[in-house]
């Protein structure tokens, strides 16, 4: 397994200002059936079947631009991981149109 | 909103500098009028910091800063280091003088009860009890609103 040099601080240096969320995502993708299970998917699955995956894990939302913590670690599937990478929704802003909301009002809350 | 893509229950997507996750619920339209939409449940405090996360970013404002506390963080990253260390097949001595250095982490019989392999045990432990699950009580440390005792 192709991995960063854990003895070296700088190699982590990437992760100073990483919040909670940030390094949530850090210790999940180090989970090795997470990992299996992206395995499993095809290189380029569709939105259904990814979010089919994601669900389970409390992943929710899409990548960041230029996710940088994504390399390095284990491996994974670069694609559609980059997608859900920090996609741990908890506190993410849910936003809906302000005259009404009937099909928001029955959304479930994010990343349970 | 950056990194947009259509799931099956709305658009989702993050916006600012910040990168604040942001889910736009199912059937409306992204350029119609949006409010925040806040469900009564255990999370409100950490959604309504998120909301003013959001807030502050849209009026071109620095949010306020939402970092874990600097032993908290140090914690969790030397936590990682010492998973990847025990994942490589190390032994807790070796990652020990990795994460704090030779000259810290002794030899022989003192190594057995020194207090740098109890804590370095339990990083390890910690970092498999995120890993395995934890992560999501992680994500509930996000910044909230203080609340009324």
């Amino acid at each position: 397994m192709p991995s960063r040099d854990w003895r070296s601080a700088a190699a982590y240096a990437e992760l100073e200002n990483a919040s909670a969320r940030d390094l949530a995502w850090e210790f999940l993708r180090r989970n090795p059936r997470y990992v299996r299970d992206w395995e499993q998917l095809d290189d380029r699955p569709s939105d259904d079947a990814a979010d089919a995956v994601a669900e389970p894990w409390g992943l929710r939302f899409p990548g960041r631009p230029g996710a940088r913590r994504a390399r390095g670690g284990r491996r994974l599937d670069a694609g559609t991981l980059h997608r859900h990478r920090g996609a741990l929704g908890l506190a993410a802003v849910i936003l809906a149109t302000l005259s009404g909301c009937p099909a928001a009002c029955e959304l479930a809350a994010p990343g349970e | 909103m950056n990194s947009r893509r259509q799931a099956s229950d709305g658009w989702h997507g993050v916006v600012g500098a910040a990168s604040i996750p942001v889910w736009i619920a199912h059937g409306t339209p992204p350029d119609d009028d949006l409010g925040a939409l806040i469900p009564l449940d255990d999370a409100l405090p950490q959604r309504l910091a998120a909301v003013l996360h959001l807030w502050h970013a849209l009026r071109g404002q620095m949010p306020p800063a939402v970092q874990l506390t600097a032993p908290r963080h140090r914690r969790l990253v030397l936590a990682l280091r010492a998973h990847d260390g025990h994942l490589d097949g190390h032994s807790y001595r070796n990652i020990a003088i990795g994460l704090f250095g030779a000259a810290r982490v002794p030899r022989g019989a003192a190594w057995k009860t020194h207090d740098l392999r109890a804590r370095t045990m339990r990083l390890v432990a910690e970092a498999i009890r995120l890993r395995d699950g934890g992560y999501r009580a992680l994500l509930r440390t996000d910044p909230r609103v203080k609340l009324a005792r």
